[in-house]
């Protein structure tokens, strides 16, 4: 019995769906109990694999896909300080501080640095009408994207290769474990 | 769409026609959002990160040597995007997050919807408990039916370690799953988790 030989054969997705594998292995496993029972395992696994279909987004959306990605990257690029909307998003933006700077002085409230992110979240979370969406969980998720970066650039890969060395994830780790809003 | 044709449509992005990039996204968008999606298990996340893999791919393809094909880069950005995505996510799950609202699935021939849905929610979990690299390599032999040696270059792991890694991962769903194998050979004997 020379089992070892088509174990890898065995293990291959195609050859528990097809008959379409070589003669030997086929031979091989009409004969061998111990194969036939491994696979008839692996049959069973995938059948049940097969129920797990992903949810596809429809046909509309991967038309627009595109449209999405260029969006996207459109966005990365900075716009140009002449645009008007920013020139009105300033203007707003200067009217939104001076109106926090004045409701600030009117309720002093707890010192946000001083927390840690959790307590911060709690404070806030019943504080801010934000509908559920919790600021410091996206201040947070935000941080340790940046962080991240931070992190990634140093290393000098393709461009292609994000990963982190162990040593970054400790210290990525540390980071956000001493993070404060 | 061969390893040439797609070196064609980076040669004409490379020239200025913008159009070919588009060609490229419609080309992997499906597979990518689908390893994506293995990945991560979250419908509006696998989106955000296949939209992610191409602003990527914009950027690099400049640079594009063709060293690797174009279906070996958009693999390996969504698998190690997927990665970095899962370790942030297990890294900040102190703070509170929102479940993933469960989507409904293809009900299975045989199946109560509650079956069915039960199974689905095992795989998924059975999925979540695979090391992040071994579930990459997982999804890509299993359901993208990769050969070792591509996965090998998606993943950055000799082929050895791949195919050791898919077989461990092989043993693992197959224990995770034990208590479903009866569903699918028809007997009434098996219980719901």
């Amino acid at each position: 019995m020379n089992c070892d030989r088509f174990e890898e054969e065995l293990e291959k997705p195609g050859s528990w769906q097809t008959t379409q594998t070589d003669d030997d292995f086929t031979r091989h496993r009409s004969e061998c109990p111990i194969c036939q029972k491994k696979f008839a395992e692996y049959a069973r696994l995938s059948e049940l694999l097969k129920s797990d279909a992903p949810p596809m987004p429809d046909d509309s959306y991967w038309a627009v896909f595109p449209a999405l990605v260029r969006e996207r990257i459109e966005s990365r690029k900075g716009r140009p300080i002449w645009k008007p909307a920013l020139v009105w998003g300033s203007g707003l933006a200067a009217l939104l501080l001076v109106a926090g700077i004045f409701l600030f002085q009117r309720s002093p409230k707890p010192d946000l640095q001083k927390m840690t992110a959790v307590e911060a979240f709690d404070y806030l979370s019943a504080s801010n009408g934000t509908g559920g969406i919790s600021l410091p969980e996206m201040t947070l998720t935000s941080y340790a994207v940046q962080a991240e970066d931070e992190l990634i650039s140093k290393n000098e890969v393709d461009e292609l290769v994000y990963n982190l060395t162990e040593e970054q994830l400790k210290e990525l780790e540390e980071r956000l474990k001493s993070f404060k809003l | 769409m061969t390893a040439g044709e797609d070196r064609e449509l980076v040669a004409r992005f490379k020239s200025g026609d913008q159009g070919a990039f588009n060609q490229l996204v419609r080309l992997y968008q499906k597979k990518v959002y689908l390893v994506a999606f293995r990945m991560v298990r979250d419908e509006e996340e696998a989106k955000d990160l296949t939209q992610e893999v191409f602003v990527k791919m914009y950027g690099a393809l400049k640079d594009f040597r063709g060293e690797a094909s174009v279906f070996t880069w958009a693999y390996r950005a969504t698998v190690n995007l997927a990665i970095n995505q899962i370790r942030r996510k297990k890294i900040i799950s102190w703070v509170p997050l929102l479940e993933a609202e469960e989507k409904p699935m293809e009900e299975k021939e045989g199946l109560s919807e509650h079956e069915t849905s039960a199974l689905r929610k095992a795989i998924a979990e059975a999925v979540k408990k695979l090391p992040p690299k071994q579930r990459a390599i997982f999804i890509l032999r299993h359901y993208d039916e990769l050969s070792n040696e591509e996965i090998a270059k998606i993943v950055g792991k000799s082929v050895g370690g791949v195919k050791a890694n898919y077989f461990q991962a092989l043993q693992k769903m197959k224990k995770h799953l034990a208590p479903w194998k009866s569903v699918v050979t028809g007997s009434v004997d098996y219980e719901l988790r």
